[in-house]
């Protein structure tokens, strides 16, 4: 099993980022997990041509048989650079990569509510006629507190709450793609 | 009074652009109107100075009495082009800080991009935006595509009139929030 673990920002440092090094890492026996980054695309642009940079991200999304989003939340949404991502694989540019593809959302913020409002962003996004995403439902991991959730030193998440939620939580997504890939 | 009017697109081809220039040009008695666009502002990114694009956008939404924002429905919600404009005017500076905001949108189909509205009143709600937004009559216009006539005017007459309706709706709130 392929999956993409996507970092949601294209902010230099960032705890999702360090979630989905930490996802690649404990689940590394169960799926071949690769952390993706999306501050190089280019912005969308409805009538722009997809460069290079923008063919390979849409490769790389086809390819893959799932995609973990870990997304911050900027002003209650997920982040523009994270929505211009998504924009470059709908069906405005031609390209149909996320058609059915089975997709989790998690989120790490600074404060208590774990971007909860920027996943709920990404799952209505994802659900939408231009996306049609196969969206694991439930299933829910809001992390908040970074600072105190992860080790300083490592970047591995430590706080054990939310450990057990991501078992839980990837133990239900890794059975939602094989049943997708029947 | 000065309004901005600010298009949330950076297509080519902008339905919403075509809206704010009518109401421009039907309300030109009425309002002293500017335009703004999002499109060629560069992406948002954490930790780094306005680019002289985004701190000239800042400046004018500060400038303007009122900001009338036109915003197109991209998979439910505001363009990233949109939400990338609003992240730089709420990081280094926060123009929109009690400033009166309206939102009219139109679309091809007949949802006239009513959830990129919702969407865009809940993101305008968070505390690094923090504008007075205008909830009233909701100006979302459908079938875009055969709603101009050549001249760039609105064809069917009932809607300009809600139009008019709406922008009476719109001053009567202006006047009693700047009371």
């Amino acid at each position: 099993m392929k999956l993409l673990a996507i970092v949601g920002t294209n902010a230099d440092f960032s705890f999702n980022r360090l979630l989905c090094q930490f996802i690649a890492k404990r689940f590394g026996d169960k799926a071949e997990i690769e952390v993706a980054e999306i501050g190089d695309l280019p912005a969308f642009y409805k009538e722009g041509q997809a460069d290079a940079r923008v063919t390979a991200w849409r490769e790389k999304v086809d390819q893959a048989d799932g995609l973990i989003i870990a997304t911050p939340e900027y002003d209650h949404a997920i982040p523009a650079a994270l929505k211009s991502a998504l924009e470059w694989l709908g069906s405005h540019a031609g390209s149909k990569v996320m058609a059915y593809k089975p997709v989790c959302v998690v989120g790490v913020s600074l404060g208590g509510q774990g971007a909860s409002r920027a996943q709920e962003d990404a799952r209505e996004i994802l659900l939408a006629p231009d996306m049609t995403a196969n969206v694991l439902p439930g299933n829910e991991l809001l992390i908040g507190r970074a600072y105190s959730s992860f080790d300083k030193e490592s970047g591995d998440l430590v706080d054990e709450a939310s450990i057990a939620q991501l078992d839980k939580v990837m133990e239900a997504f890794f059975a939602f793609v094989d049943q997708a890939k029947k | 009074m000065k309004v901005l009017a600010l298009n949330g697109s950076n297509a080519d081809k902008s339905y919403n652009e075509m809206l704010l220039k009518f109401i421009a040009k039907h309300f030109a008695d009425k309002y002293d109107f500017e335009f703004a666009t999002v499109k060629g502002l560069p992406m948002f990114k954490e930790g780094q100075e306005d680019p002289a694009d985004v701190a000239k956008l800042s400046d004018q939404v500060a400038a303007a009495d009122l900001v009338l924002i036109g915003s197109p429905e991209q998979q439910h919600s505001v363009t990233s082009a949109l939400k990338s404009a609003l992240e730089w005017l709420s990081t280094n500076t926060h123009p929109f800080n009690g400033k009166p905001v309206v939102v009219v949108s139109t679309s091809p189909l007949a949802q006239g991009a009513a959830r990129s509205q919702t969407k865009l009143k809940t993101v305008l709600a968070s505390p690094g935006l923090h504008p007075v937004v205008f909830n009233d009559d909701e100006f979302m216009m459908g079938g875009a595509a055969t709603a101009f006539d050549e001249n760039g005017d609105l064809k069917i007459s009932g809607t300009v009139d809600f139009l008019e309706h709406f922008f009476d709706e719109v001053d009567a709130w202006y006047a009693q929030i700047t009371k």
